[in-house]
């Protein structure tokens, strides 16, 4: 029955739900290359990386 | 629908998310010199008040858009989807002016708090111009990477925003967290 019931859902993407939050690790890897390397170039993408997946994301 | 699903991409698909992305990010690089420019009005403020108005004024942001003031406090966002006019004819040169819009910020809802941190950082810190510009072109990507990964992602049904979303409460409180720490860093 359930596999009845997801099948009549539609298609989903196979893998499990937040296959790709990983990607969050982008920003804040960036954003910590800031904090600890004194980069500011770095943080400045970070946050923007962050905020424009978070966007993205969200909507 | 940008990119339709697909078992295999093909150069024109990957033109459509070229395109895209290269609006995104010019969009995004646009408002962020804007917003350079009128941070100059920052000018007269001290140094030292900078940071703290800025904590306050995320805070204030962070409560319209998150927390109890959301009932009361409506932040600036246009309330209305890009009209489907931009695609024009061609399917590439529309995604381009698309993601144009989309990377400005200016166009669509803003459901999330991030990125009013993100453009307030940029109007109170006084970040160089190439700081700026650095965050507007990481918006821009970060506003891409959902079709970027839906290009990538051969065979796939359509990718939904879900699949970038941790739980629901650690998400928009992640993002904010990364956008503060990286503003800080711009002091």
């Amino acid at each position: 029955m359930l596999s009845a019931v997801s099948a009549a859902s539609g298609p989903v993407a196979r893998s499990p739900v937040r296959r790709f939050a990983w990607l969050w690790l982008a920003p804040a890897a960036l954003v910590a290359a800031g904090v600890g390397a004194g980069s500011a170039g770095a943080a400045a993408a970070g946050l923007g990386l962050a905020a424009g997946l978070a966007l993205a994301t969200s909507i | 629908m940008l990119l339709p699903p697909a078992r295999h991409r093909s150069l024109f698909d990957v033109r459509i998310v070229a395109s895209y992305l290269a609006g995104t990010v010019l969009g995004a690089s646009a408002t962020a010199t804007g917003a350079w420019l009128l941070s100059g009005l920052a000018e007269p403020l001290p140094g030292r008040a900078r940071p703290v108005l800025f904590a306050l004024g995320a805070l204030v942001l962070w409560l319209a858009k998150e927390g109890p003031l959301a009932r009361f406090v409506t932040l600036p966002e246009a309330r209305r989807q890009i009209p489907a006019e931009v695609f024009g004819r061609r399917l590439s040169r529309g995604a381009w002016r698309f993601g144009l819009e989309l990377g400005t910020g200016l166009r669509t809802y803003a459901p999330a708090v991030a990125p009013y941190l993100a453009l307030l950082a940029v109007l109170l810190l006084r970040p160089t111009l190439g700081q700026a510009l650095l965050v507007g072109a990481g918006f821009g990507l970060g506003r891409a990477v959902p079709l970027v990964v839906q290009l990538a992602a051969t065979g796939e049904r359509r990718i939904s925003a879900d699949v970038f979303n941790l739980p629901s409460r650690v998400h928009p409180t992640l993002a904010a967290l990364l956008v503060l720490l990286g503003a800080y860093c711009l002091v």
